[in-house]
């Protein structure tokens, strides 16, 4: 959807007609997902973050300008959910390393005649594990600002302006959170790290 | 190490491809020298790759629940339309609404009854003090002042004797809102201030079969459909006027 797009179907729905905030909805909905998912660490309570995320824009509409993306705006407030409700449940410094391994879900190997031979496919489900435990053990402004980054997509730009952050602390701040995470995965032991290049994407 | 620890905040901007030129070249260069920083460089790569892959699909009912909920929710404040306009409209529009609350309250706060009526709605005379310029302003240069205290804050400067004129220059965007409270909304509503003729007619009892506000949301005109002609009634100097139906929607231009 281009800016443009987007602005029309905004003031569609400022002028009433609710349904055509769908469409931003379904333009946004996967990312505002993930980046609640990686904030929260499961899967009912992303949901939840993203519905009220998505209600706060849809009321405050009028209140967004078009000055950043409309999705900038969204993480934003998908961000400002997701850390209300970890204060709620008073666990904004540290999450448990061990998150939903009951479920097991990533273990679950994808029925593949073609592809990547089991092994492969192990090791990375390992290394999927290990990344999602990881990562939910970094400090809350380090997941944030990596989510912002990776899941959102945003710019050094947009991820200052949305966390009132200075550039400068917005690359140390990402350089941090990634070594974190590095070390963190580096002391489990349970990740592979042998990395893209099998795959012919190191540059 | 201490040149390794500044390479490393390279690489992890490198991933986000925020690098400038010069830095691009003292990372490629480095990296060449130093296995330490490619193993880190081939680490952040793999970790970024297997983040992406943990991520789970959204529930296949979110879109649905969210825009049910959306459904109930109340209707978002419009207070973004008037911002999207251009300054000089909106500074005209925001005149052309004060001149309307300026003549209304001028001929209501008159009569006891009209300055009950002003105080029930919440609207002081002073926060309806208007700055007139000494001669007449041009339109174009027209801004609305600073706030200054909150007490006494020059609204507007205009032209208090030719108001209609500068009126004239500027599209008000509108909202015809009808009585079940749908609304439709139309570019330029400013003919209205000259259209039809003042009828001696008693203003209908019944509620207003329609609604016109800016879109700020203050009320500019009821309005009555009788037979063939619409009557309306302006919020400023609550004068009725009657106009024949098909040039007075002809005249408030494309609904939407």
């Amino acid at each position: 959807m281009t800016k443009e797009e987007e602005m029309a179907v905004i003031a569609r729905v400022l002028r009433g007609d609710t349904d055509a905030f769908a469409a931003l909805v379904t333009e946004n909905q996967q990312r505002a997902y993930h980046l609640a998912w990686r904030m929260l660490g499961n899967e009912a309570d992303a949901a939840d973050a993203v519905q009220d995320a998505f209600l706060k824009a849809y009321t405050s509409l009028g209140d967004f300008r078009g000055d950043s993306r409309f999705s900038v705006w969204l993480y934003r407030l998908v961000n400002n959910v997701c850390i209300d409700a970890l204060r709620r449940k008073k666990r904004w410094e540290t999450l448990p390393l061990e998150q939903e391994d009951e479920e097991g879900e990533s273990w679950e190997l994808p029925l593949a005649d073609t592809g990547p031979d089991p092994q492969e496919l192990l090791e990375r489900a390992a290394d999927r594990e290990a990344v999602r435990a990881a990562m939910a053990a970094l400090p809350a402004d380090c997941r944030e600002i990596l989510s912002l980054r990776e899941i959102g997509g945003l710019s050094y730009d947009e991820i200052a302006a949305a966390l009132r952050l200075e550039q400068g602390t917005v690359k140390s701040r990402l350089n941090r959170a990634r070594k974190k995470l590095c070390q963190l995965l580096t002391k489990s032991g349970n990740f592979s790290a042998s990395g893209p290049s099998k795959k012919g994407k190191e540059v | 190490m201490d040149d390794c620890r500044f390479f490393e905040e390279l690489i992890s901007t490198s991933l986000d491809g925020e690098l400038t030129e010069t830095e691009e070249r003292a990372l490629s260069a480095h990296l060449q020298s130093c296995e330490h920083c490619r193993a880190y460089r081939h680490a952040l790569l793999a970790i970024t790759e297997a983040e992406r892959d943990a991520l789970p699909p959204p529930p296949r009912d979110l879109t649905e629940n969210i825009m049910a909920a959306v459904r109930k929710a109340p209707a978002p404040r419009k207070k973004a339309l008037i911002l999207a306009f251009p300054r000089r409209a909106q500074a005209l529009a925001a005149m052309a609404a004060l001149v309307i609350l300026a003549g209304w309250a001028g001929t209501r706060l008159l009569s006891p009854k009209g300055a009950s009526e002003s105080a029930a709605a919440g609207i002081s005379p002073q926060t309806m003090r208007i700055a007139a310029a000494p001669a007449a302003a041009p339109a174009a240069g027209m801004e609305p002042a600073e706030e200054e205290s909150a007490d006494n804050r020059p609204m507007m400067v205009f032209d208090a004797a030719a108001p209609e004129a500068a009126m004239d220059a500027a599209p008000l965007p509108f909202l015809l809102i009808d009585a079940d409270g749908s609304e439709r909304a139309g570019a330029d509503g400013s003919a209205l201030w000259s259209l039809g003729e003042p009828t001696d007619a008693p203003v209908p009892e019944r509620k207003p079969d329609y609604i016109l506000r800016d879109t700020a949301g203050a009320l500019l005109w009821q309005l009555w459909e009788e037979g063939d002609s619409v009557l309306f009634r302006e919020n400023g100097d609550g004068l009725l006027r009657r106009a024949e139906a098909g040039s007075f929607w002809e005249a408030l231009g494309e609904l939407s």
